[in-house]
């Protein structure tokens, strides 16, 4: 069963039962964050960058008004998408337009990018740390993400699927 | 015989200015341990237009040097560019070019 199908001008989008509440607390937790707009959270402030680093960066203001809009409003997107999937036992499918498959690629990075924040990933190498190490839980869910990232970007640079 | 008139004096371009205006702004991609090689190269191309080739150089850059210029700018385009590349959750910013 492929996770990612194009159906015509559009792309089907399968997940497990569990896959899919994982997603939807993703979400739950981005949209948090975001809404929270806490420039003290760790998270945030991977989400929400300075655009320019040089001697005016003090001047900048540390929330990006722009984008936070954006991500706001793909957050609102990205809730109708989640709760407009269809259920066939453990099994979930959600539709979206092949035009719009960056909206859900966008959100899955975000997620990744928001849990690697969490666990400070910049601070410490992965290779070195324990299996039982509680860094170890937040780690495998940004390899599933980046799993299902990585068979989307498969379908999208698949010439064969136009 | 008359003396000769003096030259009318010319101002002076105020080159600061100019050079303010002139300077390009440079896009810089910084290296994260979050972001996948594969969706670096996606978003690069879908920014920017360029090549897988011209993408994966870009991305190999960023990923063994900690960073890549990928563009510079008049100041407005830089930051079209950078937002851009945020909305994508790749870690850009921008500075005055040298």
């Amino acid at each position: 069963m492929a996770r990612f199908q194009r159906v015509g001008t559009n792309i089907q989008c399968t997940f497990h039962a569990v896959e899919y509440d994982l997603l939807l607390t993703l979400y739950a937790d981005l949209s948090g964050c975001v809404t929270a707009a806490d420039p003290e959270d760790r998270r945030f402030r991977r989400l929400f960058p300075p655009q320019v680093l040089d001697s005016d960066a003090a001047n900048t203001p540390r929330v990006n008004e722009g984008l936070l809009a954006w991500r706001e409003q793909s957050l609102h997107a990205a809730d109708v998408w989640l709760n407009s999937a269809t259920r066939h036992r453990n099994i979930y499918r959600l539709i979206v337009a092949v035009d719009d498959i960056d909206q859900v690629l966008q959100l899955i990075n975000d997620m990744r990018l928001m849990l690697g924040a969490s666990i400070d990933i910049d601070a410490f190498d992965r290779d070195t740390i324990a299996p039982d190490d509680e860094r170890q839980h937040a780690l495998a869910i940004i390899d599933h993400l980046a799993w299902w990232q990585e068979e989307l970007l498969a379908l999208l640079n698949d010439p064969t699927t136009d | 015989m008359t003396s000769p008139s003096l030259p009318t004096p010319v101002e002076a371009p105020d080159t600061e200015v100019i050079q303010t205006l002139d300077v390009p702004w440079d896009v810089i991609v910084w290296d994260d341990p979050v972001n996948l090689m594969s969706y670096v190269v996606y978003v690069l191309k879908k920014v920017f237009g360029f090549s897988t080739a011209v993408a994966t150089k870009l991305m190999l850059e960023v990923h063994n040097n900690g960073k890549a210029l990928v563009a510079s700018e008049p100041k407005d385009q830089a930051e079209a560019y950078v937002a851009a590349l945020q909305r994508f959750g790749l870690h850009a910013t921008m500075q005055k070019g040298v």
